[in-house]
């Protein structure tokens, strides 16, 4: 029996339960049964079969070298001794699929798995699966996308075998991790998933709802495989009977899923019933219109009306982000990424070139860091393929590719990315002679793109068309021209359409007037996703007034949402403190405006030497009496902060900034805590020292690297655990091997003065002001600046 | 949710008696963020219990520790536990700290404040649920000397990867983070209870003392 063969059928019986029918005790791996049970496993495969089950799923699920740690079994061994079994007991009455399962591991940033690490897993797996003969591949369970896609690109990249992919949601439309079914059905659609659908968690019943859903959102065969109900916690049986499964589930004929089995709690009784229910159903063909939509792991935008594309994070004409790229500092992004999330952005555009960087390292890098603190889809915006790549790889969801034009050899390198990770693309309408003036010939080059791109296989919903803004002084036709191409491809190409607005007043004065005109000139025009500053209020004022007025708020229910609070007044603060106190007080706001007041006539040192430190000193002196707490501590911590990002730009514009001394700090490996680093690093850069913040989960070896790289004088690190300590043991050991003379000050939960001393660290910090003193006695003698 | 004993638990977490206006302003800020944003879930499942001269087997499996064999002294079956805040809860308290410490601070301990009202409340329903009369408080790895090394056990015995998203990390660290794994006893019989004793019964005798924070506090009100 083969899969094509299925594919023809009215509907696919799959299996139902393998854990509950094994019955397992707590010691035991069902993936060692393979080798030491090999009978027990192949009875319950063959009584699926007999059952009327098409597709048998393997005993394979846990199979995956980073479940199996520990265990002393090895996957591929597992897997080929699973599949042949089940190829046996199949009898080639059915297909035989390898199964997949998750890791039992999160990837970054919710767990320390990287991309790269759950791949090789997976493509292990699937090497083991193919070579031993499976007929599918079957990914199931999954509740993390980014885990998914990992495991999907190993099935496709490594195999030509067709893939059913299933995730587990909760009532709620979402998995574990966050996932919708909207996100997982155009992510997994554009990797090439042949069915999709949903397994485990729930029964029939409130699967029912999440499967209609789905429909709307894929043209794919579906897939399900529910529970038998609810699990009881004492009897630890679910609640459904066989008859009664098969009843629910059939009728998700009407639903026109296609695939059908049973998760936990069902066994041949379960499938042998739906295999009757089934008998005399057939499949509904329902109309499916593809939508227009990308998203992140946890938040999908279709592009129905018209999208606010943040153009913030990008490095041109701002110091300080350079700077912070160079660095690798992510701060400046993370920042950038909240406020224009919270201004009412609906995607990003990450764009990280500048010279002497490596974007291909860095706009990965970019893209987890934004992804920490914003759930927005991401535009990745480069002229570099292989830093598209790399950033492609590893994003969970469906991104946008900023950008291909027409020149041949644009489209060439981009657009296969684009349809190897099933992407979105923006076209530029310019190719080798240049932009254009005419907007018939930038209509032409737009259907070109369009014409490239299905020939690769990308749909047009994915093809988005930048019919590029000129400067409005360079030539009065200029903006009419982009308007006019605009209308076209939207109306004869139906195609999105994609306008950087704010180039237009290049070199005007007032632009904000100018940028905001024109911004509704090209709403009207057909602009279905505006790259702005979603922190200019005014742009965002009109489109949200663009979308009520265009008919895309139903009842103006979000324009009123958003503006229904405009009336209330600003918070009114008592102008009567001083700096000190204002930063004693954690007054953040007040910090920030008293700092740029006095800065008109006080030097910035002598602000941060008489009113700053010292403000800081009283508040730490108070926090050591026990007169003040940490809460309070970091509220003055905070004022403090607000206020050096007042000298900050200050500094940045030329003038000569105090650095104390360089500092590193980590959390160290298999540690994932990083809120006693985070304060540590705040109350450092408040008494002036740079600090290179390597995150959580840092290997031994690179804390050393960058220690030498950089010269420092002191490593802080941080460890919460009794687990991961033994990690701090380690780094501290070769510090002092490879980098002999930098100082090491710890910290964390579960440290002694006597512990610390006994790996070998130069300092015990009780707290963060500790290490604040400590770096003063390493750094004396060295305070110039 | 019970608010007053939230509100406590926060201060708690926080180190204080009381929250001063400003901190308070915060917390409250947070628990509005988190209430919001987290997804609270919880599993729990009897599993079987045998007591050996020199073991304690909790459905099969060893358990190590002499303070977890004296809290489920006595105990015919035990019962497994898991609860989270879940990613989502994570996410947001990653964007917080990304975005003011002051905050993060407060919010961590209203996160973890929630936990433990997360398993108050499953705790209550074990209680209402479970056929026993007698049934022991919360013990979980890390207490005493049960070992952070029973998570994966807990973990799989609640079946709490596959029902709640937990994960543990081969260094035996919970994620989210924000959860919590425990083991409760339960019998016909009326149950010494080792934890118990933490609240104020009997310090002196308790093998949590030095790594109770309800210690201190007790203490500090004698």
């Amino acid at each position: 029996m083969d899969f094509q063969a299925l594919m023809m059928q009215e509907f696919v019986l799959l299996d139902g339960g393998m854990g509950t029918m094994l019955q397992l005790t707590a010691g035991e791996i069902p993936e060692a049964l393979n080798l030491t049970d090999p009978a027990r496993i192949a009875a319950i495969h063959r009584a699926y079969v007999a059952a009327g089950s098409n597709i048998v799923y393997a005993n394979t699920f846990g199979a995956n070298r980073i479940k199996l740690t520990g265990t002393g079994l090895d996957a591929t061994e597992c897997i080929r001794a699973a599949i042949a079994i089940a190829r046996e007991a199949a009898g080639g009455l059915a297909c035989v699929a390898l199964d997949m399962g998750p890791t039992g591991q999160l990837l970054q940033p919710n767990g320390t798995l990287s991309f790269d690490e759950v791949y090789d897993c997976y493509k292990e797996a699937v090497l083991a699966g193919a070579a031993a003969g499976a007929d599918l591949i079957v990914i199931e369970t999954m509740s993390d996308l980014s885990e998914t896609r990992a495991a999907l690109l190993a099935a496709k990249e490594n195999t030509d075998l067709p893939v059913i992919c299933t995730m587990s949601f909760t009532e709620n439309g979402r998995t574990f991790t966050g996932c919708p079914l909207s996100a997982m059905a155009v992510t997994l659609e554009g990797l090439g998933a042949d069915v999709i659908g949903i397994n485990c968690s729930l029964g029939p019943e409130e699967m029912m709802p999440m499967v209609r859903e789905l429909a709307q959102w894929t043209a794919l065969p579906i897939a399900i495989k529910p529970n038998a109900g609810l699990p009881d916690p004492i009897t630890n049986t679910y609640h459904i009977p066989p008859e009664e499964f098969a009843r629910l589930v059939a009728a998700f004929a009407d639903c026109s899923v296609r695939f059908l089995g049973g998760c936990c709690g069902t066994t041949p009784e379960y499938i042998r019933a739906l295999h009757t229910a089934l008998d005399q159903k057939r499949r509904a063909r329902l109309p499916h219109r593809k939508k227009s939509a990308v998203c992140s792991a946890t938040r999908t935008v279709e592009l129905n009306m018209p999208r606010v594309i943040g153009e913030r994070i990008n490095p041109t004409g701002k110091k300080l982000m350079q700077q912070a790229l160079h660095e690798h500092n992510m701060d400046y992004l993370r920042s950038e990424a909240i406020a224009q999330t919270k201004a009412g952005a609906d995607l990003l555009d990450v764009n990280v070139g500048t010279p002497g960087i490596d974007e291909a390292v860095l706009l990965p890098e970019a893209v987890c860091a934004v992804m920490e603190v914003s759930d927005l889809p991401l535009q990745l915006d480069s002229s570099d393929p292989a830093a598209l790549e790399a950033a492609l790889r590893i994003y969970p969801g469906k991104a946008i590719v900023n950008s291909v034009c027409g020149k041949e050899a644009s489209l060439n390198a981009i657009l296969p990315l684009v349809k190897r990770y099933g992407a979105a693309v923006v076209g530029l309408t310019l190719d080798e002679n240049g932009i254009p003036n005419t907007a018939h010939e930038r209509f032409r080059i737009a259907e070109r793109i369009l014409q490239r791109a299905l020939h690769y296989g990308i749909p047009k919903e994915d093809v988005y068309i930048d019919c590029l803004t000129l400067t409005a002084s360079t030539g009065e036709n200029g903006p009419a021209e982009t308007l006019n191409a605009l209308r076209r491809v939207r109306e004869e190409l139906g195609l999105q359409t994609v306008l950087g607005v704010s180039n237009i007043s290049f070199g005007l004065p007032n632009r904000p007037i100018v940028n905001r005109c024109f911004l509704n000139m090209a709403l009207s025009a057909g602009l279905t996703l505006p790259i702005i500053n979603p922190k200019a209020e005014d742009m965002m004022d009109t489109v949200r007034a663009y979308r009520m007025l265009a008919g895309f708020d139903a009842n103006c229910a979000d324009y009123i949402a958003c503006y229904r609070d405009t009336l209330a007044a600003a918070p009114v603060t008592n102008g009567s403190f001083t700096l000190s106190e204002a930063v004693a007080h954690g007054m953040k706001q007040e910090a920030a405006k008293l700092t740029a007041e006095a800065l008109e006539s006080t030097d910035p040192l002598d602000i941060i030497n008489l009113h700053l430190i010292p403000a800081l000193d009283h508040v730490g002196a108070q926090y050591e009496a026990g007169t003040m707490f940490l809460p309070q501590l970091i509220q003055a911590a905070t004022a403090a902060q607000s206020a050096f990002a007042v000298l900050k730009q200050r500094f940045a514009n030329g003038e000569s900034s105090q650095n104390k001394g360089t500092v590193i700090i980590a959390t160290v490996q298999g540690d994932v805590h990083d809120i006693g680093k985070n304060i540590v690093k705040l109350l450092l850069e408040n008494y002036g020292y740079h600090v290179i913040d390597l995150g959580k989960d840092v290997p031994p070896q690179r804390i050393v690297d960058e220690a030498r790289k950089h010269q420092v004088s002191l490593v802080g690190l941080s460890a919460l655990m009794t687990t991961t300590v033994p990690a701090m043991a380690e780094t501290i050991r070769l510090l002092h091997e490879q980098y002999a003379g930098c100082k090491t000050v710890v910290g964390g939960a579960v440290l002694t003065e006597e512990y610390a001393m006994s790996i070998g660290a130069d300092c015990y910090a009780k707290d963060a002001k500790a290490t604040v003193d400590f770096a003063r006695i390493v750094y004396s003698g060295k305070e110039s600046s | 949710m019970n608010n007053a004993a939230l509100w406590r638990e926060i201060a708690n977490n926080l180190g204080c008696k009381t929250l001063d206006t400003q901190t308070k302003q915060l917390a409250e800020q947070a628990v509005a963020i988190l209430q919001a944003e987290a997804t609270p879930r919880s599993v729990w499942k009897i599993v079987p219990l045998t007591h050996q001269p020199d073991a304690l087997l909790l459905s099969d499996v060893p358990l190590a520790g002499k303070d977890i064999q004296l809290h489920l002294q006595g105990c015919e079956v035990a019962v497994v536990m898991a609860a989270t805040l879940s990613c989502s809860a994570e996410r947001s308290l990653r964007r917080i700290i990304a975005e003011d410490m002051a905050l993060a601070v407060v919010a961590d301990a209203v996160a973890a404040a929630m936990v433990e009202m997360l398993c108050d409340e499953t705790e209550r329903e074990i209680r209402d649920k479970a056929p026993y009369p007698y049934i022991t408080a919360r013990f979980s790895p890390g207490y005493g000397d049960l070992p952070l090394q029973t998570q994966p056990l807990l973990l799989r015995l609640s079946d709490a990867t596959r029902k709640l998203g937990v994960t543990v990390t081969p260094q035996h660290i919970l994620i989210p983070q924000k959860s919590v794994t425990a083991i409760l006893g339960c019998s016909h019989q009326p149950v010494q209870d080792a934890r118990t004793a933490i609240c104020g019964i009997n310090c002196s005798g308790c093998p949590h003392l030095q790594s109770c924070k309800h210690s201190q506090i007790n203490h500090e009100q004698e």
